[in-house]
């Protein structure tokens, strides 16, 4: 079955410990539909990663509520999993056992149909001959293979992914974008992913929707969306198409990210 | 030479080890040659000699043996305690606030100064010396497991919460594993410590152990004795850090060695 998502009139503040009070989402109204892939791009500090975790339940809202089929959220679930911006593997796993992680609770699967799972994801991140390797034996581009692998591995049919690419060197980070398409498959399996990233060419080149972000309080400026057919080629960068739509992105987001500078 | 210069560069860490140790041997073995009184110095030769005739005539087993079971008794006690304290310190943030200061106050006490209160206490017997041998190591291993827990990133948290791992697993699967190396850390602090719990214990009134003869010798003006005592505490030291540092590579197999103390 395939979910979707309605986040209604939603508020975030925070109070820092020196007492300041925080604006970070400003009202933001979204309805994700299953099988697509969204972006959120915008400046450092626009509420977008905050926005990741209120979808999950990690934190709650402070107006407004998200609806997963029409029931509010209140807490993560297994439907739903996050690849984080730090790969945060446990260091005293390996890849197997890193991948097991989110799965080694459920009760109904077999110790077999867990390690099959396991393997299956271990291939389509790519990392066969790496289980019983160690995070710290691991690149960078390789822990945040093994980071999605365990989201996945729990089949979830919201995928957040937060910033994941960001701290991989470039060419890797292309690679990996390419690579995302095959590896998710959210066209067939009926996800919705939402990426976070500052990143606007590489929002453009995967996403369905973009969605733009002001700075603080964060609202949605923009919902922008990307024409171009799926599974995409790194080729597709260089379209006329593509670089209006990455000009467009990037007007929209000039003032906001030098707010985001001056802060 | 080329042979030779490979087995150097293979086996450095050992071979200069080596030198390093015949380096102070031979500086002791010049002092003693300068001093030349067996009042005030022994060498490295007659420690040696020393220590073997008190192995070969059995005299100094007894003492191996009460200060082993003074050691290894307050120490065990030490460790479980420490762990399981410093686990509490860890994840209580209303025990840490209740008792963060005494356990700082403990930890700058000098725990020498506790020893004759505990033998008020607990009498001269064996009981007193495991008690003392209990509180000098199980500061730095409640320490160290304390600091262990903290440092577990609150991201690991986050992580096993966003995967729906129950808080009670999140103990085993997150914080011991994640504070390991500081809680081996600790339990080295706590042996070198503990060796000084069991010679500051026997010094206040013993009938056997390492500690009593070390003391005895310096009652007897034999240096010899002393010297060769003093060598043994150390060698059991150095011994059982390493048996920690064995266990640890064991257990957790994803460190590369440490150092930080």
């Amino acid at each position: 079955m395939s979910s979707s998502i309605q986040i209604e009139q939603i508020h975030k503040t925070f109070v820092k410990p020196t007492g300041e009070t925080v604006h970070a989402v400003g009202g933001i109204d979204m309805d994700l539909r299953p099988g697509t892939f969204y972006s959120f791009v915008g400046p450092s500090g626009c509420g977008k990663t905050t926005l990741l975790h209120m979808i999950h339940g990690l934190l709650p809202p402070t107006i407004g509520r998200v609806l997963l089929d029409g029931e509010e959220v209140t807490g993560p679930t297994p439907n739903k999993a996050v690849v984080f911006q730090q790969a945060l593997l446990l260091p005293w796993r390996n890849v197997t056992d890193n991948i097991k992680f989110g799965i080694e609770n459920d009760r109904g699967k077999s110790a077999a149909e867990k390690r099959e799972i396991c393997d299956k994801y271990t291939q389509i991140v790519g990392l066969r001959g790496f289980e019983s390797h160690y995070p710290h034996e691991l690149s960078g581009g390789m822990q945040q293979r093994v980071n999605l692998a365990r989201a996945l591995a729990v089949d979830p049919e919201i995928l957040l992914m937060d910033e994941p690419f960001a701290s991989l060197d470039a060419q890797t980070r292309l690679l990996m974008q390419e690579e995302l398409q095959r590896m998710v498959d959210w066209k067939n399996s009926g996800k919705i992913v939402v990426f976070v990233t500052h990143d606007i060419e590489e929002a453009v080149f995967l996403s369905d929707v973009v969605f733009c972000f002001s700075f603080r309080p964060g609202r949605i400026m923009k919902e922008i969306k990307v024409p171009f057919p799926t599974p995409r080629t790194l080729r597709v960068k260089e379209e006329p198409e593509f670089l209006q739509i990455k000009h467009d992105i990037w007007e929209l987001l000039a003032d906001e990210a030098r707010k985001a500078m001056e802060e | 030479m080329e042979a030779l210069k490979s087995i150097y560069e293979t086996q450095r860490k050992w071979i200069n080890a080596v030198l390093g140790l015949a380096i102070v041997t031979a500086f002791w073995a010049f002092a003693n040659w300068q001093v030349n009184s067996e009042l005030f110095f022994v060498g490295p030769w007659r420690v040696t000699t020393y220590t073997y005739g008190l192995f070969a005539s059995g005299e100094i087993l007894d003492d191996l043996r009460i200060s082993g079971i003074e050691f290894f008794w307050g120490y065990g006690v030490a460790a479980a305690a420490g762990i399981g304290f410093g686990m509490v310190f860890g994840i209580s943030r209303i025990f840490r606030e209740f008792f963060d200061p005494w356990l700082s106050a403990l930890y700058a006490t000098p725990s020498v100064a506790l020893a004759p209160l505990i033998i008020i206490w607990f009498g001269v017997d064996l009981t007193a010396k495991i008690v003392i041998v209990l509180i000098t190591a199980v500061v730095p291993i409640v320490l160290n497991t304390y600091t262990g827990v903290m440092s577990v990133g609150k991201e690991f948290q986050t992580l096993a919460n966003s995967f729906c791992i129950p808080r009670n697993q999140i103990l085993y699967k997150i914080l011991i594993p994640g504070s390991l190396p500081y809680i081996v850390t600790g339990l080295r602090l706590g042996i070198s410590r503990g060796i000084v719990g069991v010679v500051v214990g026997e010094y206040f009134g013993a009938h056997a152990g390492l500690g009593y003869q070390l003391f005895k010798g310096l009652d007897t003006y034999n240096m010899p004795l002393m010297m060769s005592c003093a060598a043994m505490l150390a060698g059991t030291g150095v011994l059982f850090n390493q048996v920690i540092l064995v266990v640890e590579r064991w257990m957790a197999p994803w460190r590369d060695t440490q150092l930080q103390e």
